[in-house]
């Protein structure tokens, strides 16, 4: 039920990679859990969106409140500069 | 296994103090965590800080607060400020997290003891608890088998007598199950009950936080202390106090059975459930018989939907904020697809891709949109079936716990969540209690699922079973603390 | 022969005090990461609390634009991976926005519908430098809205005009600054092109986030360009997403249909439906304020305004603000708009200027300046005069009327002043008895030299007509 091409654009969109999966067992797996999630196509129902749904509006107020300590938002970065989270677009390591 | 009735009166009676009690736990958690792996963390620095604190108000003549004092486990998908919290996966083997889960504040506030955090399957996903990264966790009754999950940790904690209670997180099942398979009490609140602030979403419609005890009061007690209204999380409505309402009566009430239930269970939890039925009649209920067809699409719904969440909630982990990252990558795209694929376990991966999958282009209706639709009929089917019963009775599990390393497929082992996860999408209030043991001594749930909000309901019952039953079934695994 | 089909989606930066998640300030500025909490770094186990304001500014923007409020909206996960945004989803609205179908009227008289309005958050920033993308995520979360328009616009001037009037409506009714250089507006182009009565569209090309109207121009212009090239050699527009370059003016791919993203939009199941009250919405509707448009219209029809001076007083919210709080008591508020007009916009000249409209000098100091000219006591001149001392100084008129301009001149004086005039200047009456329109001037001219130019020459000029005629 899925092409070893559309695994590679499946796992691309879950940004996932490919490298070091047995990938003939990876689409067996994949096929197997939507054969299962197909069930739902034998079902025949036609439920209208609740018309009622449980909506509300209890939303926040607009009031500042203090910001996380910079050391606190940085906490967990494995890289940083500055006050800034870094990205390499080349050669991203661990840091 | 001790109830918290019992920890309260050595407490308040002053048998024993909180340092005593908590250092007990302690000893017994480095005795006996490395055969049980029930918690990935042990947090003693925090517990003997508050057990001293505790210490000093009950010196002080203070009045103590229901579970001031109480040892417990925290499942470790619960964000704990200072404290790692790791949801059992590599991903975020060193997070620290810099602010707290509502439930975690509710319990400090209460002087709960932490003993430690609870081992689980590895972002709540998985039910026999084998998914985690910091290995299974072992059900208290029989080493060799699984406590069941994804609250593995905690039930095998509680079933070991490594804490009193246990706070879980039930997506599908994942508070029900291992209490079935650990013989413990666990409630799955109605959906909005407890907030989920703080809480590492694994299926954020689905997911709600709720107790793991020995009995159903112990249970009350604990959803008492957490289920106010959190303006944080605005799925939040709060609920009213059941203990004062807990009656421990089911005379005259309507308990129904769905009559599919019983194609799915195994002998031994079939001829539980039966005598349970019997002794609910004996206590002057009436047992009505009822239609579920939608049950054999609720896997299937629950697994799409959840899924669905599921991939959506974890894109987050990119190695870029926090979290695990890869060592090598040629540039940003394989940079995060590396420290992912490399991060996260073989399960959660297989959940990311079918949740990707049922929300692309192309499928979404299909799947994604199919499922919603069939959500709400199974609502509607639930709604139809609480116009004749005021109760609905069934399995917990279709079986007793499964050994461990049992190779299930992941569609095999999907089917442990069959009479769970619809509770799950009505969003219903349900408790597992245990009702049985099979021939090797594995302990059986049964399952109670009342309407939106009626936790009294669901736990008077429970409460109700166990008082008729003297606590036959509430046996101790002989493991964890002696006081 | 060629026409150009054009449709915008423009995001504005709603001015709300807090982001539209969490509680952290939206103020510009401050170190990398500093405005930041759990929510808006997407820490795992967050959860978004919506803001109320960022809601209710979205409906008020909606109303103005003449839209219908959807009570019932959803907000929905918009997901793809990019450094600057923290969740890898965005926040958003996909189906059940909160405002659907609304128009703005352009001075040609078309139409541009208004598909809907909706709310999402912001993504953060990055840096880059080298090899690194630094991300600052202090943005991230602040709340927008995106107006997107049917394609409805024919031409670059007719885009324009739209931004500059969704600027003015926005400003107006105070749910955005819509600043295009700060980049709190900005919008993407949807351009195809087609020959002359034509009805189907052509392929359409999207150029993505410009920040200044001559951007907006110059990609238009560019796009059309390029478009009509495509097709009149024979080929085929591709569907695809552009990029512009603000040196040379000319756009560029990013990515094509092929690779086009796969937002697996879904409703997000964090954020409970939101249900607006009917007394909201009636309370929304209550407090929004009188739009540009029908404000240059009771100043043209009601105060008299020449239609420039209403379009630049309208077309500034505190400009309006002032000359309507300077006009409080005032007999002829075009003398007030004149004032403004004529000596203030040559001040205050540039668009952030006018839009901030701080002016030292107060609306009640221009007041009481029109004042004592409507009283008579100084004349229009001597007004002149003195405010353009006042704007200098900042202080009030009459820390410049010497005691021969405020000697006052009693009205009751005019016609024998006048009749003096007529008596004295023979030869001037008979001209303008015989046509020559000019000559009553120089009767004004001589009842103000005796007067030491405190009369109102206006009031001069139409008693000494009026005696002449009788």
């Amino acid at each position: 039920m899925i092409t070893h091409d559309e695994l590679i654009k499946l796992t691309r969109l879950a940004k996932l990679s490919l490298d070091g999966e047995d990938t003939d067992a990876l689409v067996a797996d994949i096929t197997s859990i939507l054969e299962f999630a197909n069930t739902v196509s034998e079902a025949v129902v036609d439920m209208p969106k609740e018309e009622d749904s449980n909506g509300a509006y209890n939303l926040r107020e607009d009031v500042v409140e203090p910001s996380s300590p910079i050391e606190d938002i940085l906490l967990n970065a494995a890289e940083k500069q500055d006050t800034y989270f870094v990205a390499r677009k080349k050669g991203g390591t661990g840091a | 296994m001790m109830t918290i009735k019992e920890i309260r009166k050595r407490l308040d009676g002053g048998e024993m103090s909180c340092r005593e009690l908590t250092t007990a736990y302690l000893d017994a958690v480095k005795r006996d965590n490395p055969a049980l792996n029930a918690y990935i963390l042990l947090t003693e620095e925090e517990a003997l800080r508050v057990a001293d604190a505790v210490d000093a108000r009950r010196a002080k003549g203070e009045m103590l607060s229901p579970l001031e004092g109480v040892p417990f486990a925290l499942k470790d998908c619960v964000t704990t400020k200072g404290i790692a919290t790791t949801c059992a996966s590599k991903m975020l083997a060193d997070y620290i997290p810099f602010f707290d889960a509502f439930i975690w504040e509710k319990l400090r506030e209460q002087n709960a003891v932490m003993i430690g955090k609870g081992n689980m399957d590895e972002f709540a996903m998985g039910s026999t608890g084998e998914t985690s990264y910091f290995g299974p966790a072992s059900n208290p009754h029989n080493l060799d088998y699984v406590p069941g999950g994804s609250s593995s940790g905690v039930a095998a904690a509680v079933a070991g007598g490594l804490a009193v209670f246990g706070i879980g997180s039930d997506t599908g099942g994942s508070v029900r199950i291992p209490a079935a398979f650990c013989g413990l009490v666990g409630l799955k609140p109605t959906y909005g009950a407890v907030s989920r602030r703080g809480v590492i979403a694994y299926g954020s419609s689905l997911d709600q936080i709720g107790p793991i005890a020995a009995c159903a009061e112990d249970a009350a007690l604990v959803f008492d202390a957490i289920n106010a209204k959190d303006p944080g999380d605005m799925t939040s409505v709060g609920s009213e106090p059941v203990t004062p309402k807990l009656t421990g009566s089911v005379a005259g009430m309507k308990i129904g059975m769905a009559k599919e239930f019983f194609e799915v269970m195994s002998p031994p939890v079939r001829e539980a459930i039966e005598r349970s039925v019997k002794l609910f009649e004996k206590m002057g209920a009436e047992i009505v018989s009822l239609d579920f067809p939608m049950l054999r699409y609720t896997l299937s719904t629950y697994y799409i939907i959840a899924c669905a969440e599921a991939a959506s909630n974890l894109g987050k982990f990119d190695g870029l904020r926090y979290g695990y990252r890869t060592d090598a990558a040629a540039d940003l795209d394989d940079f995060i697809c590396r420290t992912r694929t490399e991060g996260f376990g073989q399960e959660v991966r297989r959940r990311i891709l079918l949740g990707t999958y049922v929300l692309s282009a192309g499928y979404y209706d299909a799947y994604y949109n199919k499922a919603q639709q069939l959500r709400r009929a199974i609502k509607g089917e639930f709604a139809k079936m609480f116009k004749e019963c005021d109760l609905l009775l069934g399995p917990t599990v279709a079986t007793t716990a499964l050994k461990k390393g049992s190779g299930l497929t992941p569609v095999e082992m999907y089917q442990t969540d069959i009479c769970t996860s619809s509770v799950n999408l009505a969003g219903l209030p349900a408790v597992s209690v245990p009702c049985g043991f099979d021939e090797k001594g594995l302990p059986i749930g049964l399952q109670l699922v009342g309407p939106h909000f009626k936790e009294d309901r669901v736990l008077s019952a429970a409460l109700a079973f166990e008082r008729e039953t003297a606590g036959e079934y509430l046996r101790a695994s002989g493991m964890g603390v002696k006081l | 022969m060629f026409e150009m089909v054009i449709g915008l989606e423009t995001h504005v930066e709603l001015s709300t005090k807090t982001k539209i998640f969490c509680s952290c300030t939206t103020q510009f500025g401050g170190e990398p990461n500093t405005h930041c909490c759990p929510i808006c770094t997407g820490q795992p186990g967050t959860l978004p609390v919506l803001n109320k304001k960022a809601v209710e500014y979205a409906i008020t923007a909606g109303l103005a634009l003449g839209c219908r409020i959807n009570r019932h909206s959803v907000m929905a996960r918009k997901h793809y991976v990019y450094p600057d945004l923290s969740k890898a989803y965005q926040i958003s609205q996909y189906e059940l926005p909160l405002c659907e179908g609304g128009k703005v009227t352009l001075s040609n008289g078309r139409e541009i519908r208004i598909t809907r309005i909706h709310i999402e958050e912001d993504a953060g920033k990055l840096v880059h430098q080298g090899n690194m993308a630094l991300i600052d995520y202090n943005r991230g979360g602040v709340p927008l809205i995106e107006i997107v328009t049917e394609p409805d616009f024919r031409s670059a001037e007719e885009a324009t005009e739209y931004l500059e009037k969704l600027q003015t409506i926005l400003r107006a009714v105070k749910v955005s600054d819509c600043r295009m250089q700060e980049g709190s507006m900005r919008c993407d182009v949807n351009l195809s092109v087609r020959r002359k009565g034509e009805t189907a569209f052509g392929i359409r090309s999207e150029v993505k986030n410009l920040n200044s109207f001559t951007s907006v121009a110059q990609a238009i212009g560019y796009e059309f360009e390029r478009h009509v090239d495509i097709l009149q050699a024979g080929g085929t527009v591709e569907q695809e997403t552009r990029h512009f370059n603000a040196e040379d003016g000319t756009t560029t791919s990013l990515r094509d249909k092929e690779n086009a993203d796969d937002y697996r939009y879904f409703p997000d199941p964090d954020i409970i439906e939101i249900l607006v009250p009917e007394e909201v919405l009636h309370r929304l509707e209550a407090e929004l304020p009188e739009l540009p448009d029908a404000k240059f219209d009771r100043y043209v029809k009601e105060l008299g305004i020449p239609e420039d001076d209403a379009k630049m007083l309208t077309k500034y919210r505190p400009v309006s603000e002032y000359f309507e709080r300077a006009s409080e008591g005032v007999t002829q508020p075009k003398t007030v708009a004149s004032f403004i007009i004529t000596q203030m916009f040559a001040q205050i000249q540039t668009e952030a200027e006018r839009e901030h409209w701080n002016p030292d000098t107060t609306a009640e100091q221009l007041r009481e300046l029109v004042r004592l000219l409507e009283s008579g006591k100084i004349s229009r001149n001597v007004a002149k005069r003195v405010f353009t001392s006042m704007l200098e100084t900042g202080k009030g008129a009459h820390d410049f009327l010497s005691e021969d301009d405020l000697a006052g001149f009693d009205p009751s004086q005019l016609t024998s002043l006048c009749q003096k005039a007529i008596d004295e200047n023979p030869k001037t009456v008979s001209d303008y008895k015989n046509g020559k329109e000019k000559a009553i001037k120089a009767l004004v001219g001589a009842v103000m030299r005796a007067t030491k130019g405190r009369a109102d020459a206006l009031a001069a000029e139409a008693e000494l007509k009026r005696l002449i005629d009788q």
